[in-house]
């Protein structure tokens, strides 16, 4: 297929971004796999910064639509119930889940951990990915 | 041509021994005895004799080389005198300083630039007589202090091809201080060194102006297609050349900064200058004013800092009160 191994980024755009922590940096698109990137700097309200991880049902969904897009990969964060734990207040991390792929195509997304979350679960709702094949990634 | 390091570096010896004007015609004897003596083992006639044959054999599954049995002097030769193996006619003694250069370059900081300069520089010396002295035995005669890898520095590669294609970078940053991340694109010129930190300069979309990234705070970049922005060719010389560090204070211009420093001070500024524009006006007691022509960074206030009441800045005013407040 044409185009098949092309993947492209996009700086997802909110109205505002009620969730700081982890914030969501960037989409990278592929037919392969939809990454989000996402920074978490260790909050102070730990001790040691308490823990992360993601819960293995989440998903995205383009917002509107039924269609759920499965978690099926992490880089630097593990699947719950596993736990990253971090040493200090100060700590920070740079993680990315894959996702099946979304269609290529400008949409809005909702990125949802728990269906009933709580303020701690990674919910992120109306990430606007726009001009989606603006910039194509150099394999 | 599936070609292994000791067979090329039997045939450099050959070569060597057929370019040798000084005693022509040489025997397979004595083409195994300077096998022996330069690469310390002694390969069979057969093998030398198979050397020859693969050597004559057109490239590219050979070299081309004109050898042949002279059998008036009863030894080999080359019917061109021209040729060589390499294409590159070199004596031993420069041989031996193109290693030697390569040795130094490697100890410099080859270790730390990147895999791909290593491996090129393994390469080199494959193709010297001296093949043997690789990287892994050749013992340092120079020592400089190498810290151990840090954060960032695997990306290296990728930021040397971007500044050096002109890419555009998508990548992630963590701020120390402000504990904020962000996701810029990134269009780098220059990868720079101080203190054994690594930085990245170039524009950044997000700030638009050139700015300094350390590697360490950068995550997950990635080369893109997107267009390319051109920093002025003036903004790209005055951080090559203008600033000590990598932090110039914002907004500041090029400009004469001056200090005073005691006779101690004064020996360690004559003996390692801190930029090439530093002029030294001694004092008859020894102390000395030092004036320099550059951009106050904040590396180099911190420098005039560390050295305690050894210097004192003079000039310019804001500058010395920028460094009492960075000293609070």
């Amino acid at each position: 297929m044409k185009n098949n191994k092309k993947s492209y980024v996009v700086h997802p755009l909110f109205e505002t971004q009620k969730k700081i922590n982890p914030v969501v940096l960037r989409f990278i698109l592929s037919n392969e796999f939809t990454r989000v990137d996402f920074g978490y700097a260790a909050p102070w309200m730990y001790i040691k910064g308490g823990w992360i991880h993601i819960a293995p049902h989440a998903y995205l969904a383009i917002d509107g639509s039924p269609k759920k897009y499965a978690l099926i990969h992490t880089e630097n964060i593990p699947i719950a119930p596993q736990k990253h734990e971090f040493e200090t207040t100060e700590d920070w991390k740079v993680f990315s889940l894959f996702f099946e792929p979304l269609p290529i195509q400008d949409c809005v997304v909702n990125l949802i951990e728990e269906e009933n979350p709580s303020e701690n679960d990674f919910n992120y709702y109306a990430l606007k990915l726009e001009n989606v094949l603006d910039v194509e990634i150099i394999p | 041509m599936n070609l292994s390091k000791s067979a090329f570096r039997r045939y450099k010896v050959i070569d060597g021994m057929l370019r040798n004007s000084m005693r022509k015609y040489p025997t397979i004897i004595e083409i195994q005895e300077a096998c022996y003596v330069k690469l310390h083992f002694r390969p069979s006639i057969e093998t030398l004799q198979k050397d020859m044959a693969n050597m004559r054999a057109p490239y590219p599954d050979g070299f081309d080389a004109p050898i042949q049995y002279c059998k008036i002097n009863r030894g080999y030769e080359y019917t061109d005198p021209n040729y060589t193996l390499t294409g590159i006619t070199l004596r031993e003694d420069e041989i031996d300083a193109i290693t030697d250069a390569l040795d130094l370059i490697k100890m410099i900081g080859g270790s730390r630039i990147s895999h791909q300069f290593n491996q090129t520089v393994e390469k080199l010396f494959s193709f010297t007589l001296d093949g043997g002295a690789s990287l892994k035995n050749r013992r340092p005669f120079v020592q400089i202090m190498i810290p151990p890898v840090s954060r960032g520095f695997e990306h290296f590669d990728l930021f040397y091809e971007a500044c050096k294609e002109r890419q555009t970078i998508s990548m992630l940053h963590f701020s120390y201080n402000k504990r904020t991340f962000t996701h810029t694109y990134f269009h780098p010129f220059l990868i720079k060194e101080f203190e054994n930190h690594w930085y990245l300069i170039g524009f950044s979309e997000t700030h638009k102006a050139i700015r300094t990234f350390g590697l360490d705070r950068i995550s997950a970049p990635l080369k893109t297609k997107k267009k390319f922005i051109h920093s002025e060719l003036s903004e790209i010389d005055t951080y090559l050349n203008d600033v000590y560090g990598v932090f110039p204070i914002p907004g500041a211009q090029k400009e004469k900064v001056k200090i005073k420093a005691s006779k101690l001070s004064t020996h360690y500024f004559q003996a390692y200058p801190l930029h090439e524009s530093q002029a030294i006006k001694k004092n008859p007691s020894g102390t000395s004013e030092i004036s320099f022509e550059l951009i106050p960074s904040i590396e180099l206030a911190q420098y005039f800092l560390s050295r305690g009441s050894h210097v004192t800045l003079l000039s310019p005013t804001w500058f010395v009160n920028f460094t009492k407040d960075l000293s609070q």
